[in-house]
């Protein structure tokens, strides 16, 4: 009991003892960790809109006007087995002049007596398919009997796999990057810490202190200090998405999930940077 | 029967100084002046005894410990039953004086009431009381000396070590703390003190043991 209390309470004297490289610690910790909590929603929803938009990505692919409806239902058949494909629907006559109208706004239908589109599928590919996969389903559709002509967004679904992995890739690296410069600041106030404390170390030693009640304290202090730049940061990205009214804008919301991760993450290696920091002084 | 024991003790820095083949023995309750001008030896003879170092030959016996099998997590255990006081006080400047001495006392698992209870008896023996709510650097040499002492009784070890004990302070306060650790021999504690001064050694009729370039001479 009185151990415990020693250690908790040398623990928080030394936060108040170094008030400023504390205060700068923490700030620091809980901005680099407010941004990654940013980047972490932010990613969500970036991923999630791709994944969306990807999902509406379908393979337009006419049918040969030969074809009577038997054929037509075997080749819709035929087509919805091929390997990344999610779904395959018929669009028939008049609903591929529904669709004619809605692109041009106008309606040609009173020049023409019979109307000339031809019958097409829609086909929607999975989403998770990569972009050779994609690639496979278009050159076997386009290859079947009765597939006149295939149209695809081909442009539009590789800009869009290769922003999804830039993305990805500077979320990582903005983020991981700025949570590591956090944790460096941590570092180097518990090795100020360490230096400054030196010879108050050494006297305790010499008057029979046990290790873990010289080395107790320092995980105190950074458990303090993590927890609560780990709570202040999440509490900064709910105030800023309060204040400008940012939250409608996002499918994902601020959830626990990921204020979890950002609080129970920054404890993890909160600790885990003592652990470095203190390692083989003693 | 609580003693120290030297047995052919050698130690030396990895520049060569040191101890050489060391032998002598302080009883209990024995009052025993270890001299020598500086860099003879003296502070390393006390690490040796604190296993702050280890003999490269020979070993060192303090109470039921032995530098020769002790575990690293029996080093405290030896500290706490030795009372250390040094040259420069070394108080733990970032807690008054109070817990300075509440320290060793929490550090070895009393009960708060009789930490508290101690830790008063302490600052009334060294007649320092009313300062036990300033910080050590608030305090003169000779007080802050005062409270090492108390630190270094609360835990009643059977010896006191102290290294040049004096060596910061003016003649008359050096002259009272010489007679506390009169006082605290007389109560039954041994006295283990290091000084190069040979007028203080004078004043009193202890046994002296001398070091000469790490070598022990009675
Ligand atoms: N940590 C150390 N490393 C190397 N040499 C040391 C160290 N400590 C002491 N010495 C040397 O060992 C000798 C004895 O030192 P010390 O025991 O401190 O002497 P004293 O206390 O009698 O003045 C000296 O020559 C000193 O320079
Ligand atoms: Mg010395």
């Amino acid at each position: 009991m009185n151990f415990l209390f020693l250690i908790v309470s040398d623990g928080v004297a030394g936060i108040f003892r170094s008030k400023i490289s504390s205060l700068m610690t923490i700030i620091s910790l809980m901005l680099s960790l407010a941004l990654l909590n940013l980047y972490i929603l932010l990613s969500q929803n970036v991923l999630m809109k791709i994944s969306e938009l990807k999902g509406r990505i379908a393979i337009e692919a006419f049918i040969d006007p030969g074809f009577n409806d038997t054929e037509i239902m075997a080749l819709q058949k035929q087509i919805a087995i091929v390997a990344g494909v999610d779904s395959v629907d018929l669009i028939d006559k008049a609903e591929a002049l529904e669709k004619f109208k809605e692109m041009f706004s106008a309606d040609y239908s009173q020049l023409i007596d019979e109307n000339p589109l031809p019958q097409s599928f829609q086909i929607k590919l999975n989403t998770e398919g990569s972009q050779e996969q994609v690639q496979n389903a278009i050159d076997i559709i386009k290859s079947m009997e009765g597939i006149d002509e295939v149209k695809y967004h081909h442009k539009l679904l590789t800009s869009l796999n290769y922003y999804y992995r830039r993305m990805q890739q500077i979320f990582i690296f903005v983020g991981v990057g700025l949570a590591v410069l956090g944790f460096f600041l941590l570092w180097v106030n518990l090795k100020l810490t360490l230096k400054t404390k030196a010879r108050i170390i050494e006297t305790m030693e010499l008057v029979g202190a046990k290790q873990s009640l010289i080395r107790g304290p320092f995980y105190v202090q950074a458990l303090v200090e993590g927890t609560i730049a780990g709570f202040g940061a999440v509490l900064l990205v709910t105030l800023l998405f309060w204040i400008f009214r940012a939250e409608n804008l996002l499918i994902i919301k601020i959830n626990f999930i990921s204020s979890l991760m950002v609080v129970g993450g920054s404890i993890f290696f909160s600790i885990f940077t003592c652990f470095w920091a203190i390692r083989g002084r003693f | 029967m609580k003693n120290i024991k030297f047995n052919a003790v050698s130690a030396t820095y990895s520049n060569g100084e040191g101890i050489k083949k060391a032998d002598f023995t302080l009883n209990q309750r024995e009052f025993l002046f270890l001299t020598g001008s500086s860099g003879a030896g003296k502070t390393t003879i006390l690490k040796l005894i604190l296993m702050a170092l280890f003999p490269d030959s020979g070993d060192v016996q303090v109470g039921e410990f032995n530098s020769f099998n002790i575990k690293k997590n029996e080093i405290p255990l030896v500290r706490r039953q030795i009372g250390c006081v040094f040259q420069d006080f070394r108080l733990l400047e970032d807690r008054n004086v109070y817990e300075n001495i509440a320290f060793v006392l929490r550090i070895t698992g009393h009960r708060e009431k009789y930490i508290k209870r101690k830790t008063f008896k302490m600052l009334a023996e060294v007649g320092l009381t009313h300062k036990r709510n300033q910080m050590p650097h608030q305090l003169s040499g000779g007080e802050q000396q005062r409270i090492a002492i108390a630190r270094a009784l609360a835990n009643d070890p059977f010896v006191i070590l102290a290294d040049e004990p004096t060596g910061n302070l003016d003649a008359e306060t050096a002259a009272g703390i010489l007679d506390l650790f009169k006082v605290i021999h007389e109560r039954g504690t041994a006295v283990l003190m290091a000084t190069h001064n040979k007028n203080l050694v004078d004043r009193f009729s202890y046994r002296i043991l001398n070091l000469e370039n790490g070598k022990v001479v009675e």
